[in-house]
């Protein structure tokens, strides 16, 4: 079945990103002039304003900083997927993502600072989400 | 220099809120300017300066170049548009102050009409998603008010704000709105109504979300000295500051709501005046806990969990401590995009020249009036008085 939801635009400075996550690795950028760890990726630095940048490994952990269960709001998109799970992670690298949390067994039950690690969403043969489950979880996504 | 008490408001325009598939964007923003013009005794030729912004209407352009002025019949020196998401009226406020002081303007109109209320809704949602990161927040299912869910769970999480609490901002804003003939809720409203109505996003409540409309707003500005010569009673704008803090959700330091302190002291330094003075408070509050957080981040309480409280009680109330969002605001009076922002302005400076009926708080002095563009990306505060 095709995948009807957007889709992110593979650029020149997220092509390196997007072949790891396929992968299964997770990429943070990293500014080689002041030392900063960047996400989501730039073409600058948001601190130094540096195009001397570089992608390093993450962990792929981290901790749920905050998150949301949609019911009913979903833009038309996403209405299918209801109920579903937004999330930001604080990762191990000290940047936040924004995502969707997946895996887990009572909504009701997570809290924040609760221990997380990335899952890749296969959604087309180029792009594989990083979405977010519990740590330890043994949830996996089936290829679309 | 000092901006304080050298740029007045002269007129105003505002028309019934809701859904209106009868009048077009442009035809409302005529009909909103013709009643600005009517309350500030100007002409339609005496306007030389008119700033318009996107009319969320069915197509993006449907204002063209300078359409207003022409349906109108304005030729006028500058005719443009802004946008800085809800909080453009008051990005507008500061640029025709600019002009104004500067000597290239002298009567300024600022115009602003929404068709939220009769798009469809799934358009409407999905033009509001359409505003978040293609490649970082949308196709992760982000959108406006799952955004916002995400910065508010934080005061649940850690037990700042109770779901009774905030449900009360709501009650709080339909006590209002029932005195406003033209706010697009005015029947009574519970508490239970509130939390039983299903979670949009949680902890966002339906009833905590806004009814998107169809509305419009107008101002007309000008310099302090020719104010006194045209209107019996200028509203003077004595404070004026904003922020820019951030467009993506996961950029955000404070939970969405870091710029609102920096943007409230500024506005009080130059006034010159604190929290205590306002007599009025008209804040920008799509949900509830952007009242909260703004009456924490204007000092009108000591902070958000004294504000949870303070609302419950009907601090802000008809009859509470001090009024708070008198029209009924985003919650219940309506939200109709830029117009909707620009209402929290029309109804400080419509209170301060005693000019809103039933619901007219008793011989206010000094107003505020709130903005916030995106989900808390910016952050405006305007203090108004009808003294220089």
């Amino acid at each position: 079945m095709t995948y009807t939801k957007p889709v992110p635009k593979v650029r020149p400075h997220t092509k390196e990103f997007w072949a790891a996550a396929k992968k299964g690795q997770l990429f943070v950028q990293h500014c080689k002039d002041c030392d900063k760890n960047i996400f989501y990726p730039r073409e600058v630095c948001p601190k130094c304003q540096s195009s001397n940048l570089e992608y390093i490994k993450a962990t792929g952990k981290g901790k749920l900083f905050t998150f949301s269960l949609v019911e009913k709001g979903a833009p038309p998109d996403f209405k299918d997927m209801q109920p579903y799970v937004i999330c930001l992670v604080n990762l191990d690298e000290g940047v936040r993502i924004g995502s969707m949390l997946v895996g887990y067994d009572d909504y009701w039950a997570l809290k924040p600072g609760q221990e997380v690690e990335v899952v890749f969403d296969p959604v087309t043969d180029e792009i594989s989400l990083p979405k977010f489950k519990p740590a330890g979880s043994d949830f996996t996504f089936d290829k679309k | 220099m000092s901006l304080k008490g050298k740029v007045a408001f002269i007129g105003y325009g505002d028309c019934p809120v809701g859904k209106y598939p009868e009048r077009t964007s442009v035809q409302q923003a005529v009909e909103v300017s013709l009643m600005a013009l009517k309350t500030s005794g100007l002409n339609a030729n005496e306007i030389d300066t008119i700033i318009t912004t996107r009319s969320f209407a069915d197509e993006v352009y449907d204002w063209g170049i300078g359409l207003f002025g022409e349906e109108i019949g304005m030729r006028s020196k500058l005719e443009f548009q802004m946008f800085t998401g809800g909080a453009s009226s008051s990005a507008m406020i500061k640029v025709a102050t600019g002009l104004i002081m500067s000597g290239q303007s002298q009567n300024v109109l600022l115009v602003a009409s929404s068709k939220w209320g009769t798009m469809k809704r799934e358009k409407a949602v999905d033009s509001l998603a359409k505003l978040h990161h293609e490649d970082w927040e949308r196709p992760f299912g982000f959108f406006q008010i799952g955004a916002v869910a995400l910065t508010m769970k934080l005061a649940f999480l850690y037990g700042i704000v109770t779901p009774e609490q905030s449900a009360s901002v709501s009650v709080s804003n339909r006590k209002w709105a029932a005195m406003n003939p033209n706010a697009m809720y005015r029947d009574p409203l519970t508490i239970e109504e509130v939390l039983n109505s299903g979670f949009v996003a949680d902890p966002i409540h339906t009833l905590e979300s806004p009814p998107l409309a169809d509305g419009a707003a107008a101002l007309i500005l000008t310099s302090a000295e020719n104010a006194k010569k045209v209107v019996k009673q200028p509203v003077y704008l004595l404070g004026v500051a904003s922020t820019f803090s951030f467009s993506n959700v996961s950029q955000a330091q404070a939970g969405g709501a870091e710029g609102m302190k920096a943007a409230a002291d500024g506005a009080y330094q130059m006034a010159g005046i604190g929290p205590k003075d306002i007599d009025l408070a008209s804040i920008y509050e799509p949900y509830p806990l952007g009242t909260l957080a703004w009456l924490d981040n204007l000092g009108i309480c000591e902070n958000m969990k004294v504000a949870a409280e303070w609302i419950h009680e009907g601090g802000g109330a008809p009859g509470g401590e001090l009024p708070v969002t008198t029209d009924g605001g985003m919650l219940s009076r309506g939200h109709c995009a830029i117009a909707g922002g620009m209402l929290f302005a029309v109804e400080a400076i419509r209170q301060l020249r005693g000019e809103v009926g039933e619901r007219q708080v008793k011989n206010p002095e000094l107003a505020l009036a709130t903005a916030m563009g995106g989900v808390g990306n910016s952050s405006f505060v305007e203090i108004f008085g009808i003294n220089p």
